[in-house]
């Protein structure tokens, strides 16, 4: 079935559709708003678009998504996110495929963007998911551990108390003066760097439980800059630091995972997330379940995906629609504080 | 007259006893526009604002999400219309406008809301001119803040009241008896 998917839960605009056959999700088009030229996408019709501007582009978007094809797909269902991110943005993403679902008279799909992550590693993959799987959902806002127990099964296992390990590495790449985003530019630096060079603290790594904590990570960074008067503009000392800190979020991330990977006996191990995309994070995963988890599977996703976009969404949609877990458009609601629980 | 404050907080404790001492002070439409560099103790102190307020879900870091709001369980103050807590993070906003269009306009004065603002010195325009200021700065050493607080005397009642060593003392509830109550 095709479904189309809707994401504008935050800062992006993103349409998508998607082939859902047997299990397996294909993509077969993808619009970001932020990573297209989206005035010569739209043909002019739409001006440089900011962050959380959704209202102008959605429309657009899907027109322009849809235009692809000489004749307009069939679409046998649309997937939205409606959950959880800001209200206003979500309301345009919702409110679009409510009115897009009446016009078409086509099933609509309530999605949760944590659940998109999850599915994001599912997107032209043809092996599918071994029951019960544990995901780690890592991005600038949210840092989750999630036991699946089969499609649309979830059980929130841990979470970040404080900062989300996106964040983490946002927040300390402003303290070295690495720019915008931090976590690409904290992973680059990172290669030149000695992970041993700075003695950073491992937060709550020690603790029974599966939550996480980077905000005392955030300010063990600053002090170690402040208390030490390291010169960050020296690209060897921002080099060690980045190292430091990277090899800090990443073992701790990894360890808790792996542990209640362990306690759960799950067959399979998700990553998702905007910082999936970290080299070092998507290494020292792999190394560690090769280790002390040979039997499972690491699915991770292919970068593309790692950032919000509406492919996972729509995926996400497929594994619902495929079991008619469909909503009214009269009944869909934008909910900022949907938990991905049930 | 404005009223300007000084206190040092050695702990997450004392940081705790900080914001309860303003949560007892809150009636509702307030804005309290916190500045402070990163690990100052901003979201410290609105997690210890969320427990005075009876809040029990975890209070998490808006950077990303910009804005989330927390129903008020415990209100101090019998003529306290205090129901819902905003907690804005204006860190990665390039301008105001971004924090309009998310609805910030309806909460800031609105009078069953008060909004605790992030970085608020990167959105002076829509700072109210009687917001309660509280700034947050790195003390002597890792643990400490210095904390300084200005408003409106009159506004900040309690806080006036306030100092470092009473941050410490188990006293300063009772000293000034204030009926709370739980809401539903």
């Amino acid at each position: 079935m095709r479904i189309l998917g809707i994401e504008t839960s935050c800062d992006e605009t993103a349409v998508a559709l998607i082939e859902g056959k047997n299990g397996h999700v294909r993509e077969l088009e993808s619009l970001v708003a932020s990573q297209i030229d989206i005035h010569a996408a739209t043909g002019g019709v739409v001006p440089e678009v900011a962050a959380r501007e959704h209202v102008g582009a959605i429309i657009p978007l899907v027109s322009t998504l849809l235009g692809k094809w000489s004749q307009q797909p069939k679409i046998d269902a649309i997937a939205v996110t409606a959950g959880p991110g800001l209200f206003s943005s979500l309301m345009v993403g919702v409110e679009t495929a409510k009115a897009l679902a009446f016009a078409w008279n086509v099933p609509l799909v309530r999605v949760n963007h944590i659940e998109g992550h999850l599915y994001s590693s599912s997107i032209n993959e043809t092996k599918p998911i071994k029951f019960p799987a544990l995901a780690l959902i890592v991005s600038g806002g949210h840092t989750e551990i999630i036991l699946m127990k089969a499609h649309g099964s979830y059980r929130l296992i841990g979470r970040t108390k404080d900062d989300a390990a996106g964040e983490a590495f946002d927040k300390t790449a402003q303290m070295m003066g690495l720019g915008y985003p931090g976590g690409p530019a904290v992973a680059k630096a990172a290669l030149n760097g000695d992970i041993r060079a700075y003695d950073l603290p491992r937060p709550m790594l020690n603790e029974k439980n599966f939550d996480f904590s980077f905000s005392g990570l955030k300010t063990a960074v600053l002090y170690t800059i402040r208390n030490k008067h390291l010169a960050v503009e020296d690209p060897k000392i921002a080099a060690d630091l980045s190292a430091s800190t990277q090899a800090a979020i990443v073992e701790v991330l990894v360890e808790k995972t792996i542990r209640a990977a362990k306690k759960f006996k799950i067959k399979t191990l998700i990553l998702g997330g905007g910082v999936a995309a970290n080299d070092a994070l998507r290494a020292a995963l792999a190394a560690r379940v090769k280790k002390d988890l040979p039997s499972v599977a690491l699915r991770m996703p292919q970068k593309k995906y790692t950032t919000d976009n509406a492919v996972m969404i729509a995926a996400a949609g497929y594994f619902h629609a495929a079991k008619n877990d469909f909503i009214s458009p009269s009944k869909i609601k934008a909910d900022p504080n949907w938990e991905l629980v049930n | 007259m404005d009223m300007k404050k000084n206190i040092t907080i050695g702990s997450i404790k004392e940081m705790n006893a900080f914001a309860l001492a303003v949560a007892r002070s809150l009636k509702g439409g307030e804005t309290l526009a916190l500045t402070g560099e990163l690990g100052a103790g901003k979201t410290a102190f609105v997690k210890g604002l969320a427990k005075a307020l009876g809040i029990k879900n975890i209070v998490q870091s808006p950077t990303f999400l910009l804005m989330k709001c927390y129903q008020v369980r415990m209100v101090h103050g019998s003529w306290s219309m205090l129901r819902s807590l905003c907690h804005v993070d204006a860190y990665r906003i390039k301008n105001e406008r971004e924090l309009l269009a998310i609805g910030l306009g309806e909460k800031i004065g609105d009078p069953r809301t008060v909004t605790a603002i992030e970085w608020s010195d990167l959105v002076p325009e829509l700072i109210p001119k009687n917001a309660i200021k509280i700034k947050f700065e790195h003390g002597r050493n890792d643990k400490e803040r210095i904390v300084t607080i200005t408003g409106r005397a009159g506004n900040v009642f309690d806080i006036e009241l306030l100092d470092s060593a009473s941050l410490r003392s188990k006293n300063i509830i009772r000293a000034r008896p204030k009926p709370s109550r739980e809401l539903r």
